[in-house]
């Protein structure tokens, strides 16, 4: 009799589920879905005379010219290299958190998480300070006889506000799932020839495979559409794209011209997610994503 | 599941689209707050006002509540105050930006006559306030110059002009003002022109003088220029050596570093006045003026004026004002040096297409 009910129970396991779902329908609805209609409506269209809004290409031709596609191209400059950058710091912290005794690893990665909980301009305010002329590093440098270095304002400065801000989004994928990971494929191979390093790049690797591509993920995206780390850090010396949109909105009253930037940004962000997730579909890393 | 999906979908977009429709959406909430008590909404520049002077609002006005928000510029603030249901009742622009908003008809009039303290900018109002010299839309609260910021040990000049701005000497040290009509401005002014140029060829010049410029820059910023400044120290290589900075900024700056002078150049500058304005939309004009004519009280302007470095309009708040403040050039400049000093002007939509544009080329090079 009980095995009967648990099974009943086990047939149909969603009794009601639907139902619990609605509020987060509504959320997307009203949050997500309803602005993102309004986002390509103003990239379509735009006020011509006598306030009637008529549809147009213009924006979204616009948006293709050389000036922003530069900007684009910087933009996704800056964020592949602090994706890189990430990758090759995080992985190897990821891999030895999996190694650590659990409670140990817990720590340390309570550590990478804990600036998180701080507000993210403040952390990146908190840099200005150490990293002005005057600040605390360059009077580190000159007690120690070294010339202190322009690192405020720079280049440098936004690849390292970058790297700085997005890095735990990178670990913490990679070590969930070095965590899952059946370190008996790995023994395998070693018992079959395979040299450590072999081991690493043919088995390791492809078995983290789903974690480094949510990690490239997490971090790529944020960092392409970044746009105070630059201000702050970069004295707003050359802009990202997330600060021409910004501007079109905010300083130049563009909302239409805005939208289609965002939309372009949003457009090739599918396709970047398309790519990554069709990659990771050839392997047989379960997607995390 | 798709048919619930489609539904919430049209009814959130009839929401949106009724929402954006309806024209009476402002202020919406201002009179929501309880008990009685009314919230006025004020969006103020930041750092702005004594932060002890609201407080003693609400506590002589119990029934109002102040909600103070912030914008970084003029820009800014008119596209918070300007977008549909907006809830913002009292903003704070300066004067070209207020004949903007006086031209678009978006300022409520006041009632100068019921206010106790509109006696005391007067004065002021009608000899500098050429735009609403009767204090109609607007109260000026403050006002002030826009100048150079230099370290005395760096910049060794006698004479501190514009032209020191694009200096190769100064490669690297030299930290420029975001925003667009306070550089291009400079750029205008450097180049012999009116900073209310509405010459596309001058306008393009200047935006190309800026482009120019950029290598030398340090770094383009608003109020972060001051904590840049503050620790400016000539025996650091290639520390920031000259900002350009509004007057009150400055006063503040140089309280923390006493290398640091400031010069309004004798080619001009700009001279501006900030008002207190009420908007059209707004639902609680009647507390929103009580609010600004307590702000006009002397004994409050001299608060404001001691808090923010900004010279003050009324002549019976200088008495309340620490000398030591009164004494510093930046707060209280020679009168004479303002002759080549202007006001902006407000330009039509057309000619600051080209200042955006412009600026666009600056920001993007």
């Amino acid at each position: 009799m009980k095995q009967a009910l648990h099974k009943n129970k086990m047939n149909n396991p969603f009794v009601g589920s639907r139902a619990f779902a609605l509020p987060y329908y509504a959320w997307l609805a009203i949050f997500i879905i309803a602005p993102l209609i309004l986002i390509v409506l103003y990239a379509f269209t735009r006020t011509g005379s006598g306030g009637v809004t008529v549809l147009t290409m213009e924006n979204i031709v616009n948006a293709f010219s050389p000036t922003y596609m530069t900007v684009f191209g910087r933009s996704a400059l800056y964020a592949l290299a602090a994706t890189a950058i990430c990758l090759a710091l995080g992985y190897p912290v990821a891999y030895l958190l999996s190694k650590m005794k659990a409670n140990r690893a817990a720590i340390i990665s309570i550590l990478f998480i804990l600036p998180m909980w701080m507000n993210f301009l403040l952390r990146t305010y908190a840099w200005r300070a150490l990293l002005d002329n005057s600040g605390i590093i360059n009077q580190l440098l000159m007690a120690i006889g070294l010339e202190p270095v322009q690192f405020l304002y720079t280049g440098g400065a936004v690849l390292f506000g970058l790297v700085y801000n997005f890095l735990p989004f990178m670990i913490l994928p990679i070590y969930s799932v070095f965590q899952k990971m059946d370190t008996s494929y790995a023994i395998a191979a070693q018992d079959l020839g395979a040299n450590r390093w072999q081991t690493f790049w043919k088995v390791t690797v492809p078995l983290t495979k789903s974690g480094i591509i949510s990690g490239i993920t997490m971090v790529f995206m944020p960092a392409m559409t970044t746009f105070v780390i630059t201000r702050l850090l970069g004295g707003s010396h050359f802009m990202m794209y997330g600060d021409v949109i910004e501007m079109q909105f905010l300083l130049m009253s563009e909302w239409n011209f805005g939208s289609a930037l965002a939309v372009i940004m949003l457009l090739l962000t599918i396709i970047f997610m398309w790519v990554m997730r069709k990659y990771d579909k050839e392997g047989e890393g379960a997607a995390l994503m | 599941m798709k048919k619930t999906i489609s539904v919430l979908l049209a009814i959130t977009l009839t929401i949106c689209i009724l929402v954006s429709c309806s024209p009476a959406s402002g202020s919406g909430n201002s009179t929501a707050a309880s008990g009685g008590q009314v919230t006025v909404n004020f969006l103020n520049w930041g750092d702005y006002i004594d932060p002890t002077v609201i407080p003693l609002f609400e506590e002589e006005n119990p029934d109002v509540k102040i909600n103070m928000t912030t914008a970084p510029s003029n820009e800014e603030m008119y596209v918070s105050a300007s977008t549909e249901g907006t809830q913002i009742d009292v903003v704070l622009p300066s004067e070209y930006m207020i004949q903007r908003m006086m031209q678009e008809n978006m300022l409520a009039e006041l009632d100068t006559s019921s206010m106790e303290n509109y006696q005391y900018v007067k004065e002021f109002a009608q000899a500098n306030c050429g735009y609403d010299p009767n204090c109609t839309y607007s109260m000026p609260y403050s006002w002030g110059t826009f100048g150079i910021i230099y370290n005395t040990e760096i910049v060794t000049e006698e004479e501190i002009g514009w032209d020191i701005l694009f200096d190769e000497k100064y490669k690297g040290q030299i930290l420029m003002y975001d925003s667009i009509r306070d550089s291009l401005g400079v750029a205008l002014i450097e180049l012999g022109y009116s900073l209310n140029s509405r010459d596309e060829a001058e306008i393009s010049a200047a935006g190309s003088l800026l482009v120019d410029q950029k290598p030398l820059v340090l770094a383009y910023g608003t109020d972060d220029l001051r904590m840049t400044m503050s620790s400016s120290d000539a025996a650091i290589p290639n520390s920031a050596a000259m900002a350009v900075m509004y007057a009150g900024d400055a006063v503040y700056t140089m309280q923390d570093n006493d290398k640091l002078e400031y010069v309004i150049p004798q080619e001009g500058a700009n001279i501006f006045v900030d008002a207190l304005c009420i908007l059209e939309t707004s639902d609680v004009k009647e507390e929103a003026q009580r609010f600004i004519d307590f702000m006009m009280r002397p004994d409050i302007a001299a608060l404001n004026a001691e808090y923010t470095g900004y010279s003050t309009p009324e002549d019976a708040a200088l008495e309340y004002i620490d000398e030591e403040i009164l004494q510093n050039y930046a707060f209280n400049p020679d009168k004479e040096d303002l002759v080549n000093c202007e006001y902006y002007e407000h330009l039509d939509q057309e000619v600051l297409k080209l200042y955006e544009a412009a600026w666009m080329q600056v920001k993007m090079a």
